[in-house]
């Protein structure tokens, strides 16, 4: 992988012209996953749309992947609908935001600066959002090398584990450049 | 790498019974819970708690520890208003957390 270093008040990220290809083409798989599904026929009141509620309910993701993106947020099925009408809207704009800001990072520079903040964060929501989709794709447990070295050499598994072992250690260099102090 | 939050999804029957609505009493505050899940990270959780709850280093540590090992953990407290907002800005960042009055 490029270099992820700590630089002040600043992480800079040196990515490789292939690595950035992989973060844009996952990344956008991720976008293209929260889009989908996304209730179009909500919001007829644009009061309702404006500040991101639903005015009729929005279904919880049959997806596995997508509910791991847009969770439940109570262990009760009526109270996690009533939330999810008000809020999924909102969550599925966040996390768009986020992917938005590391695909424009990555399209425009192999050497990017990113603020403590914003940036760092954005990224690392985004990128963590990658490891949701593949993590439960891949049904993935802590053993997950252990699953990885056993599959054989021509299972289209293995590209999805490297890829996941990949955005692990992206992510985690991110954290440990952030928190560095 | 191995350290991982081992998380495991947690399906809708291992979330604990929800409180009745019924019988809410006001004075019990609500809580958010975050669960332990095989995909994030141990250095990114502990971020997360730091980042979203202003909490030490020391403190985010220990509330991700309790994650990994106990399977949970309260990381914050308050109305039920204060807790959903909680629980939105944890599911934007990718953990999994719900929230439920004390009991």
């Amino acid at each position: 992988m490029g270099s992820i270093k700590r630089r002040g008040d600043k992480v800079v990220v040196r990515l490789d012209a292939a690595e950035r290809t992989v973060v844009a083409s996952l990344l956008g798989a991720v976008r293209a996953l929260l889009a989908a599904d996304d209730d179009g026929a909500a919001d007829a009141d644009p009061l309702a749309a404006l500040v991101g509620m639903s005015d009729g309910p929005v279904e919880t993701p049959q997806d596995p992947i997508l509910l791991r993106l847009l969770p439940d947020a109570y262990g009760d099925t009526e109270q996690s609908a009533e939330f999810r009408r008000l809020t999924d809207a909102d969550l599925r704009a966040r996390k768009t935001e986020a992917i938005d800001r590391v695909l424009d990072d990555v399209a425009t520079a192999d050497r990017i600066q990113l603020d403590l903040d914003e940036g760092v964060g954005m990224w690392l929501q985004a990128v963590n959002d990658v490891r949701l989709v593949l993590g439960t794709r891949l049904d993935i447990t802590e053993d997950w090398p252990d699953a990885r070295d056993d599959l054989a050499a021509d299972d289209p598994h293995a590209a999805l584990y490297d890829f996941y072992g990949w955005f692990s250690a992206l992510q985690d260099r991110l954290v440990v450049a952030a928190m560095d102090d | 790498m191995r350290d991982h939050v081992g998380v495991a999804t947690p399906t809708v029957e291992e979330l604990e019974a929800p409180s009745d609505e019924d019988v809410v009493e006001p004075d019990r505050p609500w809580i958010a819970i975050v669960w332990n899940d095989p995909i994030n990270l141990m250095s990114y959780v502990t971020y997360v708690f730091q980042k979203l709850f202003g909490y030490s280093k020391e403190k985010a540590h220990k509330l991700m520890l309790d994650v990994h090992e106990k399977g949970r953990a309260v990381v914050s407290s308050g109305t039920r208003e204060q807790m959903e907002i909680d629980v939105a800005r944890l599911h934007a960042a990718g953990l999994w957390a719900t929230l439920q009055q004390d009991d």
